[in-house]
């Protein structure tokens, strides 16, 4: 395998027949088309025959014809932009979505978006003029900084005996956040059962103000089971707050854990407080996202959590 | 083990399959036939029941495949063994036909299988009917390419279509420009020796009957020269010389003219194309000299003044001669006992027979007392005699049964004339023929089978005697086609006039035209090898010394044709509106006065940034406000577009450009 690889990338370097911005090379299959039109011709020239003649020529008229027409079925698209999810998680696939543009008078066919060796599953149709959007999906990364320079097009009409590629500049960066732990319970870490869920700052919690119905995705530690006893009703208890709630990750409550450990550990408090719909923030030596709450901050501070101590990655 | 439910992926491979195979059956042994038929019964049976057959024992069924072809050929190598081989491989690809690479190695082996039966085939009807499979193939090639299964899609057929359309210039160059050059025999070919159906080399009388009932084409004759008659084509093939009292074998096979040959006296020169590929004698009317081969393979002269040739893999034999007069040549010591070989165990009865004949007579009377045996003594002609297959066959026919056909009196006469002490040979060939005079030619048929006699004369050489025309003169007269058909030659015309009048109606001369351009066809693209091609050449002023000249000459070809079609597919096709094409050259002028926007924005952002960047007047204001409405609009105003160019105008002046 290792040797194909490199023999096609040799290839592509040395023999690819570019036009403008666009590569042809043959397929797998088209490779053994060739070999078997190779044979006719032995065998057309061993026997003399006008029919073997004409048969082997026929083919590779047709190979040559193909072969342009999958050049022009790539050639003068347009990829108008590229769309990479706000938050992707640490070893769970993800899709990346280009729209592209057929400026021409011809429709387009079978157009794949492709990124090295991944290519996406369902082909693009084009008509004339029109634009369409297409998804990649990517294989699991672990957490870290990433780029994508370019992203690239690729198509195999109209046989599948050659395919031809064209790049699109991307130069989109983004960021693998940790995998978020599930099952953390702030309540849990508010009663310090170990030191370092002690060190979460947890302000609020005081004075009972009244019950509220209860709705499903609320804490079930706050039904009031009293309540629920007597009536048999389920109702929250709600307090009164002087100061919002709010948790600050910080890095110091790491200790024990692997550093990428103790990363999904606070990628999943985090998770958790944005979905108690707390204040959260982080404190990681000295560097500090204020608490705040909603999507953008959540993002935020998810995307710092995944950027921590990597460098960017080409993909 | 289960598959996914994708019983289309294997119907139409299947159908595929079927349909190139089917026409060449005749083609396939009957070891490749069963395994083939098995193997398709098998997949068809393992789809229906969603079983996928475990590759241990696939590989145990190609093994077993390959081994029986190899015991039923004796050989791997070769056209009939490759393709039977090819017809299985496919077969197995039909129990893995799950993703398009399997399908495309499928469509692989279909192709070399269809090419191998061409090969075996030879014929231009062939190369037509692969081509219009393989168009199929590459259609479901295309919607395979697209989606993993199998659908009809309209568009996809028009673009197969148009492939192959656009590939007919390139390939008609390569056809025809490409140096036929001869490599050497790569893939050694097995011909059989095999005769024309029901013709063999050997006489056995009776054998011929199926031949000589069929309407098949036999072999095409160009004469160059004025029409032949009934009487001048005898189309001599074996030449019999030894018998066991019935049948007849070529026995002498020195090689040895038998005629002195005027070369300087020359009657007229024609042309032969077989339409059989079997291995045959060449069929030479009398008098032919200067016998060559135009097709490849070797040549080789046998006895009697008769030529075989080992026709070079599998090509269609071409060959000609010319027709000169001769003159006498006497036979030597050795030919002498040859022509007068007879077997111990012809019976006496025969032999009185013979004696009474003959006795106190000359050459001419002795011939003569033969011709009136068979004419007096209720002889028959019929080519449903029954088998003759006594003890003792001779004596059945001439004495009981007395029924036959040319085999038959052309046999009994022989060993009759034998018995009277005349050198005697039976001739077994054709005779007639039919002349299509639309092109020109004669076509002979396996109705046009016959046997016939010849003598040696000790004053004249070696003369032709037909026994048939003794009992069937019409046979002879009219030709195979008015005598098999029971037509009857009115009185008021001639012979020549009868045939003629059998050749005027328009479904005859509607068979003669299409005959004339298969025949054609056949012998300029069939024939088309290295000589055909200088001379083709030379017609157009191009001589080449080396085949490397016409090489370069071809790739100039190929590289014209190439760009052509390239610049004809890529061609711009502009199909947009024509406020889009005003548009772009509004925007085309935006820039060149310098306004800074990117393809990809909107209207509204690139009216934006020209306020920005330079100073915008109402003028072209209007032009972005009637573009929004135009492109955003809900319906297309005809109205608007005017003004949007007559608006477009306005602004670019402004702007100080021409448009």
């Amino acid at each position: 395998m290792r040797l194909i690889d490199s023999s096609r990338k040799f290839l592509s370097r040395r023999l690819q027949t570019r036009y403008g911005q666009v590569y042809i090379l043959p397929t797998g299959q088209g490779g053994n088309f060739i070999v078997i039109i190779f044979v006719l011709f032995l065998i057309s020239l061993s026997y003399g025959h006008s029919l073997a003649f004409s048969s082997t020529f026929i083919f590779v008229a047709v190979v040559m014809t193909s072969t342009i027409f999958t050049h022009f079925n790539l050639k003068d698209l347009e990829l108008l932009r590229a769309w990479i999810p706000d938050l992707i998680e640490a070893n769970k696939s993800f899709f990346v979505e280009a729209r592209i543009h057929n400026p021409t008078g011809k429709k387009k066919y079978d157009l794949k978006l492709a990124k090295g060796k991944s290519y996406s599953s369902d082909s693009l149709q084009l008509q004339a003029g029109q634009s369409g959007d297409i998804k990649l999906s990517f294989e699991g990364l672990p957490r870290g900084r990433y780029r994508i320079k370019t992203l690239s097009l690729r198509t195999t009409f109209p046989f599948g005996i050659f395919y031809s590629w064209s790049y699109g500049q991307v130069e989109k960066e983004f960021v693998v956040h940790p995998r978020i732990e599930e099952g953390n319970d702030l309540r849990k870490f508010m009663m310090g059962e170990t030191h370092e869920e002690s060190e979460i700052m947890v302000k609020g919690d005081n004075d009972f103000e009244g019950h509220s119905k209860y709705n499903d995705g609320d804490s079930i530690n706050r039904i009031d089971w009293k309540v629920y006893g007597r009536t048999r009703q389920l109702l929250k208890k709600e307090f009164v707050s002087p100061i919002e709630r709010e948790v600050v990750v910080s890095d110091k409550m790491i200790g024990h854990l692997s550093f990428e450990e103790g990363l999904e550990f606070l990628a999943g408090v985090i998770h958790q407080a944005d979905q108690m719909g707390w204040r959260f923030g982080i404190d990681w030596h000295g560097q500090i996202l204020s608490p705040d709450r909603g999507k953008e901050h959540y993002v935020r501070c998810l995307t710092f959590l995944g950027g921590l101590e990597k460098e960017v990655v080409d993909l | 083990m289960k598959l996914d439910k994708r019983n289309n992926l294997l119907y139409f491979p299947m159908i595929l399959y079927l349909f190139s195979m089917a026409p060449f059956l005749g083609q396939h042994n009957s070891v490749t036939l069963i395994i083939s038929g098995v193997g398709v019964l098998l997949s068809l049976i393992l789809n229906q029941k969603n079983i996928q057959l475990p590759i241990l024992l696939r590989y145990g069924f190609v093994a077993f495949s390959t081994i029986a072809v190899f015991r039923s050929f004796g050989s791997l190598k070769g056209l009939e063994a490759g393709t039977g081989l090819l017809s299985i491989l496919a077969v197995i690809k039909l129990f893995e036909m799950k993703k398009p690479r399997d399908f495309f190695i499928f469509v692989l082996i279909i192709e070399l299988l269809l090419v191998g039966h061409l090969l075996s085939a030879d014929s231009l009807a062939v190369l037509i009917y692969v081509l219009v499979l393989s168009v199929i193939l590459f259609y479901f090639l295309s919607i395979f390419n697209k989606k993993n299964e199998f659908h009809l899609d309209r568009e996809r057929i028009k673009i197969t279509l148009k492939v192959f359309l656009y590939s007919i210039p390139l390939a008609a160059i390569l056809f025809f420009a490409f140096p036929r050059l001869y490599l050497g025999n790569l893939f050694t070919s097995n011909v059989k020796e095999k005769g024309l159906m029901g013709f063999s080399e050997k006489l056995r009388p009776g054998d011929m009957a199926e031949l000589a009932t069929s309407e098949e084409d036999i072999f095409r004759a160009k004469v160059n020269g004025k029409p032949l008659s009934q009487f001048d084509m005898y189309w001599r093939g074996a030449v019999l010389t030894r018998t066991d009292g019935f049948n007849w074998v070529p026995g002498y096979t020195k090689s040895r003219h038998f005629y002195k040959f005027l070369e300087d006296k020359e009657k007229f020169s024609y042309e032969v194309d077989m339409d059989k590929l079997e291995n045959t004698p060449l069929f030479l009317l009398e008098g032919s000299t200067n016998v060559q081969v135009m097709s490849r393979g070797k040549i080789e002269r046998l006895a009697g003044h008769s030529y075989k040739v080992a026709p070079y893999n599998n090509q269609k034999i071409r060959y000609k001669a010319k027709v000169v007069e001769t003159d006498f040549l006497p036979l030597g010591e050795k030919e002498q006992k040859v022509y007068l070989q007879l077997p111990r165990t012809i019976s006496k009865r025969v032999r009185d027979l013979a004696r009474k004949m003959s006795e106190g007579k000359s050459f001419e009377e002795k011939v003569q007392s033969v011709k009136d045996h068979f004419y007096q003594k209720d002889f028959e002609y019929t080519l449903a005699p029954g088998k003759y297959e006594g003890e003792r066959p001779l004596e059945e026919f001439l004495f009981v049964r007395k029924k036959g056909f040319c085999e038959h009196y052309s046999s009994a006469a022989a060993i009759l004339f034998r018995l009277m002490g005349i050198h005697t040979r039976v001739l077994a060939g054709f005779q007639g023929g039919e002349f299509n005079p639309i092109g020109n030619y004669y076509l002979i048929q396996g109705r046009d089978a016959h046997a016939w006699v010849e003598l040696f004369d000790p004053k004249k050489g070696w003369i032709r005697v037909d026994p048939t025309s003794w009992i069937a003169p019409n046979r002879i007269r009219l030709g195979s086609n008015a005598f098999f058909n029971g037509l009857v030659r009115p009185e008021n015309l001639t012979e020549e006039e009868f045939i003629a009048g059998l050749n005027n109606s328009f479904l005859k001369k509607l068979k003669f035209t299409i005959d004339m351009y298969y025949y054609e066809m056949n012998r300029n693209f069939l024939g088309y090898d290295y000589d055909a091609q200088k001379d083709f050449f030379k017609k157009f002023g191009f001589e080449y010394r080396r085949p490397f000249y016409l090489f370069l000459f071809c790739l100039f070809l190929c590289a014209v044709v190439t760009i052509s079609v390239i610049l004809y597919q890529g061609r711009k096709i502009d199909n947009r509106p024509d406020f889009e094409k005003s548009w772009d050259l509004f925007l085309s002028i935006l820039k060149k006065k310098n306004v800074e926007f990117d393809s990809y924005m909107g209207p509204d952002t690139i009216h934006q940034k020209t306020k920005l960047q330079i100073s915008c007047g109402p003028e072209v204001s209007k032009v972005f406000d009637l573009y929004i409405s135009l492109k955003y609009g809900a319906q297309f105003d005809e109205t608007k577009a005017r003004q949007f160019d007559a608006a477009v105008q306005e602004a670019t002046q402004l702007m100080g450009q021409q448009v």
